[in-house]
């Protein structure tokens, strides 16, 4: 007896029927005025089921109770209630019952298995709607547009190879950008608003050294096109011909290599130290890329003509010349002994290593990078005292924060608003500085530094190293056109004013970095193939065949702090010519990889 | 059906811009007539009765709970009275009153929903805006009381989770006076405009006779002259709160309605009397007794009765669940409104048994049919 609660809690009858009386019953119950209610089936065993059968008789229910086999059909009770027709449709799609004489009968097709044609659960099928996805911030900050989410992301799941890979794509000496690159990425990190970008510089020198680890060198095992039989001539060996000649070995070409220096690298070897970039590593990289692609690299062989150059049998060349002439002090007495360029300065450190009579008090004059790398050279050559001169204030100092810390670190003297106004020869070296005040804004936006009348001072020193800039000087036999700075033109391809000879880097753009010379190398291969009938090389587009399924919970990333980089102390820094950086240990370069918002990814 | 063969054949759903349900209704017509029309059903079957099989007893709660979102709280007051019964327990009779009450607003919003969404289906969507704009003053009253706009979550077995304080009955008594004004501005609307009459008078008729035959439920049958009603039966409080249904005799699409209108009126008086008697005392009782023997518990839910059947075994699992909700007994009736109209009067008949295709599909696994 199934009780019913109700305000009046009349008794609920359970009326026993067999297949013979249910007719019968459910025809009595019409004649009461029931109304159906519903039908509950369920299995007792194997072969035997039951089924109730509940109606509503004036306000309290009254079931029908049958059970039965079954394989044996049930009589409808479709014929006295029609409304119980999709009950029993119900009953015998779940519970495998038979029904006769059903008034409508759905055939066991009710309920919609997942292969039915009217069903809605089928998988998508034909054109499909396009994945959106974005270059990400940090990509498009970058010159050379490496796919840097995917390599932090390769990082963060500790595959270094793929990483070391994805650099290579569009930008070939990720060892060397490691260390030296001024990662414009980290400026376009969303997460500089929060003051802790990601340190994607420093993430490329794990997945380098991480490869370098396991493979055992720099050097991969990778195929190029098949060869195309055509010959292209790189001049320069730096940063902008290496990319060249790498990406044109890929296509297919065959390259050589003219470095008119002792060692491959352009202004990477002589302008960059030693503490910053092992020359030996510098070069492993350098000739790991070019032996992948079979190249030919010519040292020590000056081009000073490309006629004759292209007489040899080259049926393209490229020029990454780079720019190595010193901007001049432009004051009184600038050809005093004593005065050296850091050009000069840094060559003799760096690929010669000399260690230059400097005496003990050295003056450095500019507030670039390069004044910088003059300054903290100075100081581990022996030097006692390093004072920087600079013509604007501090704020305005084109170098980058990160080494006027390292060079006040190691105890580099700093005085601004001061104009060299003469040298005088002798030993020690005398020089007049003019005090300047800021004036009004210039066409860099930087305040235009004006002489304070009258106010001058003059220091002594053995040494001053200028180190105010420096340009580009393109030989006279290459035949092209340049601009009025000594630039060579060229055009978005990096076609210079002749038909077969390209040029890029440092000697089109003036001195920029190396990632953008990475950058000009590859477009110019590009462009070359093209030129020699290739396909030319994909552009940078978002990685569409790339599945990430990463929940990214950014209140848990917020709260992580940002790696710091590992540096030598500086007292220790100072003796010698030890690379300052360290390698940041694995446990944090995935932490660092982990905190990664993946802008390029959906939003 | 299919060997007509000079019939035309429309299927409308399991996707339509009118009806976002996954149903389907074949309709065989002659010209525009509607000659025969078979519903196809089981799209999105969820297992729910073979999920609270292997429950445990007192998680189903939250399963049923989840069977229909619009009918959340009732559903879960139904499982619980039907455990209540299979365990002998009798609730405190504040539970009762505080139950009533979130029927009731249960109630309220749905029908506000239904009766925007009609409006939006005879082609009047200013009107739907306007009503949905005041649906939002009961789903403000949701949230204040337990923080969800929807899913409110306060029963429990044995009782309710959570009582309202003073602060809170005056908000309700404040809120159901100033919703009565706001639908008094646009009820007249549904009685009077001669366009929207148009629609609904003499539509899909359901002869008395055949509402009882067919076995409809809630305000479908209700319009069709007969005082059906589950509240009436006194359970909860409703014993307590003088309850009379709503019946209309016009047994057309109007007739249902005007039930549903008029029931908004009657949820805002129940929730205010109700208010006004309800004792103090304690919310709840510990319920530590397993389900035993069979019960059947039925309430009266916005679409009609919901019927629940179980079998408990003196375990922590039931042996048997059953539950029935209001669409599913709305379907037949439906076809036989449906036959003789002309194709554009579909939506507005279909919309008029307010189906709800989650709420009636639950019964089995996918899989285990394939």
């Amino acid at each position: 007896m199934i009780a019913e609660v109700t305000k009046k809690p009349e008794a609920a009858y359970d009326i026993k029927a067999t297949m013979d009386t249910l007719i019968s019953e459910a025809e009595k119950m019409k004649q009461k005025g029931a109304r159906f209610l519903t039908i509950t089936a369920k299995d007792i065993s194997e072969t035997d089921a039951e089924v109730l059968y509940h109606f509503e008789v004036e306000d309290h229910v009254e079931n029908i109770h049958l059970v039965t086999k079954k394989d044996t059909p049930i009589k409808s009770i479709t014929g006295v209630y029609v409304a119980a027709f999709i009950g029993e449709n119900e009953a015998q799609d779940l519970f495998k019952l038979k029904f006769s004489n059903l008034a409508v009968d759905l055939g066991g097709k009710m309920l919609k298995p997942v292969d039915s044609p009217s069903t809605l659960l089928k998988p998508a099928v034909g054109p499909q709607p396009p994945i959106m996805r974005k270059l990400g911030p940090c990509r498009e900050e970058c010159p050379a547009m490496v796919n840097i989410p995917k390599y932090i992301r390769e990082v963060e799941r500790d595959d270094p190879e793929a990483a070391y890979n994805t650099v290579i794509d569009r930008a070939p000496i990720p060892a060397i950008l490691g260390r030296v690159c001024f990662a414009p990425c980290q400026e376009g990190c969303r997460q500089e608003l929060e003051i802790k970008p990601i340190q994607i510089r420093l993430l490329k020198r794990v997945a380098a050294d991480g490869f370098r680890e396991k493979n055992g060198s720099l050097e991969r095992e990778i195929t190029c096109k098949a060869p195309s039989g055509k010959k292209v001539a790189v001049v320069g060996g730096g940063p902008a011909g290496v990319s060249a000649a790498y990406y044109l070995g890929l296509q297919g070409h065959k390259v050589t290599v003219y470095e008119k220096g002792t060692m491959l690298g352009g202004a990477m070897a002589w302008g960059i130290p030693k503490y910053r970039l092992p020359k030996d590593l510098m070069n492993e990289e350098l000739m790991a890329r070019l032996n992948e692609v079979g190249a030919e690299v010519k040292l020590e062989t000056a081009v000073e003509d490309i006629d004759a150059l292209m007489a040899e049998g080259y049926d393209a060349a490229f020029l990454g010349i780079g720019a190595d002439e010193c901007n001049s002090l432009r004051c009184e007495g600038e050809d005093s002994e004593g005065v050296i360029s850091f050009i000069d300065f840094l060559t003799a450190v760096n690929i010669r290593n000399e260690i230059p009579a400097i005496g003990s008090k050295v003056i450095v004059i500019g507030g670039g990078n390069s004044a910088m790398d003059a300054a903290r050279t100075a100081v581990r050559v022996g030097a006692d005292e390093v004072t920087l001169y600079y013509r604007r204030t501090e704020s305005e100092m084109p170098a980058s924060l990160h080494e006027i810390h390292g060079a006040m670190e190691e105890g580099v003297n700093f005085d601004f608003l001061s104009s060299q106004m003469k040298i005088t020869p002798g030993s020690p070296l005398k020089i007049e500085f003019q005090i300047m005040v800021p004036g009004e804004p210039d066409e860099s936006g930087r305040r235009r530094p004006v002489p304070m009348e009258g106010r001058t001072y003059t220091v002594e020193a053995d040494t001053v190293i200028s180190a105010i800039g420096y340009r580009g000087l393109v030989p006279a036999g290459m035949g092209v056109e340049v601009n009025r700075y000594g630039q060579i033109l060229a055009d978005t391809g990096l076609k210079t004013s002749r038909d077969n000879v390209w040029a890029g880097g440092d000697a089109v753009y003036g001195p920029t970095s190396v990632i953008a010379a990475l950058r000009d190398g590859r477009i110019a291969a590009s462009s070359i193939d093209k030129y020699l009938g290739g396909e030319g090389l994909s552009d940078a587009t978002p990685d569409m065949s790339e599945f990430v399924a990463r929940s990214v919970d950014k209140e848990m990333l917020r709260n992580t702090p940002q790696a710091k980089i590992p540096e030598m102390d500086p007292d220790e820094r100072i003796k010698g010519f030890a690379e300052v950086e360290f390698l940041l240990d694995k446990c944090k370069a995935n932490c660092e990889a982990g905190r990664c918002w993946r802008c390029d990814w959906n939003e | 059906m299919s060997n007509k063969p000079k019939l035309t054949t429309i299927p409308f759903g399991p996707q339509h811009p009118v009806l976002p349900e996954a149903v389907q209704l074949q309709f065989y017509v002659d010209e525009e007539k509607i000659v025969d029309v078979l519903p196809n059903i089981g799209y999105i079957h969820r297992g729910i009765e073979r999920a609270a099989e292997l429950n445990d007893y007192r998680r189903n709660l939250y399963l049923c709970e989840r069977i229909c979102g619009i009918c959340n709280i009732i559903h879960g007051q139904t499982y619980a009275g039907l455990i209540e019964k299979l365990t002998d327990t009798e609730i405190p009779i504040r539970a009762k009153y505080l139950r009533t009450i979130w029927a009731e607003i249960a109630r309220l919003q749905s029908h506000l929903l239904w009766i925007g969404l009609f409006a939006e289906a005879v082609g009047f969507e200013s009107l739907f805006m306007k009503v949905w704009r005041d649906r939002e003053i009961v789903l403000e009253l949701t949230e204040a009381t337990n923080g969800h706009r929807i899913h409110m979550g306060t029963t429990v077995i044995g009782g309710v989770n959570k009582d309202m304080d003073a602060a809170l009955i005056s908000r309700y008594q404040k809120d159901m006076d100033k919703l009565k004004k706001e639908m008094d501005d646009w009820a007249h609307v549904f009685r009077k405009d001669p366009a929207f009459l148009s629609k609904t008078v003499g539509m899909g008729i359901l002869p008395k006779k055949d509402a009882v035959h067919s076995g409809a439920v809630g305000p479908v049958i209700r319009a069709s002259g007969i005082p059906q009603d589950m509240r009436n039966n006194g359970y909860e409080a409703y014993g307590e709160l003088d309850f009379k249904p709503i019946v209309y005799e016009t047994c057309d699409v109007q007739g249902r309605v005007l039930v549903r209108l008029d029931e908004c009126y009657q949820s805002v008086d129940l929730i205010k009397r109700a208010l006004n008697q309800m004792p103090e005392g304690p919310i709840a009782v510990k319920n530590d007794k397993f389900p035993e023997g069979e019960a059947v518990y039925r309430t009266e839910q916005p679409r009609g009765e919901v019927f629940y059947y179980g079998k408990g075994n003196g375990t922590i699992h039931l042996e048997r669940i059953r539950i029935r909700t209001p669409t599913i007994p709305n379907i037949p009736p439906l076809l036989g409104m449906l036959i003789g109209h002309n194709v554009s009067d579909i939506p507005a008949i279909v919309h008029s048994i307010d189906p709800c295709m989650s709420c009636t599909e639950r019964i089995t696994d996918i899989k285990e049919v394939a």
